[in-house]
């Protein structure tokens, strides 16, 4: 379609066009978008609106203090052990859900329940558990992640074709060797979008719990300039929380590209 | 499969099913009984004190004051989000433009934002509406432009050259087709208004299910704060359960319609 349009000359050239899908487009939009803030900013002049000139001075002026970045290290600290204690045991879980029926049908409600019901109204649960520590914000990080990530891992393995399992039983393998060399592998780009997902999730629930506990990380920060009606400051944390959660879709989307460049 | 291996399936997949919410329950018993903390309920005494909240009523005027924002703002975010999903589907130029944001909006954590509808509008049902929008309304639009995209381009092209009007490819083959990740984003963005409803009300502003909660945490009543969660899990789960009886109705006839 597109390479017969390209041979055609255009019938009345446009005087200038953006090339199709190119890469500032995301540039220009988000350029757009802060240039709009700002104007708007500026010509409403009222306290919820600051414009983004002035958001932008005081992320600067708070990281010069060091706030963000103490409380950035603290929230991301639960947020890692949060998401490696989901993948370490979500991916496992969801494995064998997929491979043996009988533990499918010892986990499927419980990864359902958890899927559909809203995590963030088990934090009071976590915190007559931990108390103040860290375990509840980590608690929250773990909840959000480790269903989405389970029930990945587990339509992962189940859609691997039987085929290939078959075959691998017919040449004499191992139940350890067909995990490892025919399941793992074959359901490896399914489980990385699980892992994107979940990781979406977690800094959700790393956002919400510490919002929820308050005591510690970004969340905190928040609320501690939202009692104070301080919105410059809020704003400022919500650009930090929107560039970590870029930051960590991006990160995991680059390890997904290397370890399943193969199923492209 | 002989009925007599899919009768004992059954009973395996109920048994274990069963077996591990049992299991569960046990565990829970057992290790909160010698406990008597205040706040770690036993099993026991929390289905006791959900009773109680259910049959005494102490659970459903808070339910009710929670739940206008929750169907409030999901309404909104499926009037605003379906034809906000649609529109993009068509305007290829705008949505260049719009992705950026969209896919913004879809990773941040809206959480963030909610001191600040809190300090616009004040602790109202206006700002619990709003949060419970913006939490819903964004996976409702993009899951309804990858609906649209996914429809068959040569079904489209086949409508056309048989003349069909723009609105007749709209009614017969877009929407149709659609349908399905239309109820699923739905489906998806009910979970998120009931994450927006609690988070709204345990954060900032003291109402409804919300307040229910820090009240009794603050009072050391463990087993109700536990049977009001269970409460609300409870609700979510059937009202996600009744979105996903209705989209298997729903698609049953999609499907021959879109074939």
């Amino acid at each position: 379609m597109s390479s017969a349009q390209l041979t055609l000359p255009p019938a009345r050239a446009p005087r200038w066009r953006l090339p199709q899908g190119e890469w500032y487009v995301p540039l220009v939009a988000t350029a757009a978008g802060l240039a709009a803030w700002e104007v708007l900013g500026r010509a409403f002049d009222q306290p919820w609106l600051p414009p983004f000139s002035d958001v932008f001075a005081a992320l600067w002026s708070l990281t010069a203090q060091g706030l963000i970045i103490g409380s950035l290290i603290d929230s991301l600290r639960s947020l890692a052990i949060g998401f490696l204690f989901s993948l370490a045991t979500g991916v496992p879980v969801g494995g064998l859900m997929g491979r043996y029926r009988k533990v499918e049908w010892a986990f499927d409600l419980h990864v359902s329940w958890l899927l559909i019901s809203p995590s963030i109204v088990f934090a009071p649960i976590f915190f007559t558990i931990f108390g103040l520590s860290d375990a509840t914000r980590i608690a929250v990080v773990v909840l959000y992640a480790w269903p989405i990530i389970a029930y990945n891992t587990f339509i992962a393995f189940r859609r691997v074709s039987p085929d290939l399992i078959e075959m691998a039983h017919s040449f004499g393998a191992s139940e350890a060797k067909i995990f490892l060399r025919v399941l793992v592998p074959a359901s490896l780009p399914l489980t990385m979008a699980g892992l994107r997902l979940g990781m979406g999730r977690a800094v959700k629930g790393m956002i919400n719990g510490e919002l929820f506990v308050a005591l510690v990380g970004l969340g905190a920060l928040t609320e501690k300039f939202a009692n104070g009606f301080d919105t410059t400051n809020v704003l400022a944390i919500v650009l930090v929380v929107m560039i970590v959660a870029v930051v960590m879709a991006e990160i995991v989307q680059w390890l997904d590209r290397r370890v399943t460049y193969w199923a492209n | 499969m002989t009925p007599a291996q899919r009768s004992s399936d059954a009973v395996w997949r109920w048994g274990l099913r069963l077996g591990t919410f049992a299991l569960f329950f046990a565990w829970w018993q057992f290790s909160t009984r010698d406990l008597h903390s205040l706040l770690l309920p036993t099993f026991v005494s929390t289905v006791a004190a959900t009773w109680e909240l259910v049959t005494q009523g102490t659970i459903w005027e808070p339910l009710w004051i929670s739940n206008q924002a929750l169907i409030i703002g999901y309404v909104i975010s499926a009037v605003v989000g379906v034809p906000l999903g649609l529109l993009m589907s068509r305007i290829r130029r705008a949505e260049r433009f719009l992705d950026v944001y969209l896919n913004v909006l879809l990773t941040t954590p809206m959480a963030a934002l909610i001191p600040l509808f809190i300090m616009v509008l004040g602790p109202t049902l206006t700002a619990r509406v709003v949060i419970v929008f913006v939490f819903t309304f964004v996976i409702v639009a993009v899951d309804t432009r990858a609906g649209v995209r996914g429809v068959d381009r040569t079904v489209i092209e086949m409508a056309r050259s048989f003349g069909a009007s723009e609105w007749q490819i709209w009614r017969r083959v877009l929407l149709p087709g659609a349908l399905p990740a239309i109820l699923a984003g739905l489906r998806v963005g009910l979970g998120r208004a009931f994450t927006g409803m609690v988070l709204s009300e345990l954060l900032l502003v003291g109402v409804g299910i919300g307040r229910l909660m820090l009240k009794y945490r603050g009072s050391f009543d463990g087993d109700y704060l536990y049977g009001t969660i269970l409460i609300v899990v409870l609700e979510a789960i059937v009202c996600t359960l009744l979105l996903r009886l209705l989209e298997n109705r729903t698609l049953s006839w999609a499907s021959d319609a879109s074939r």
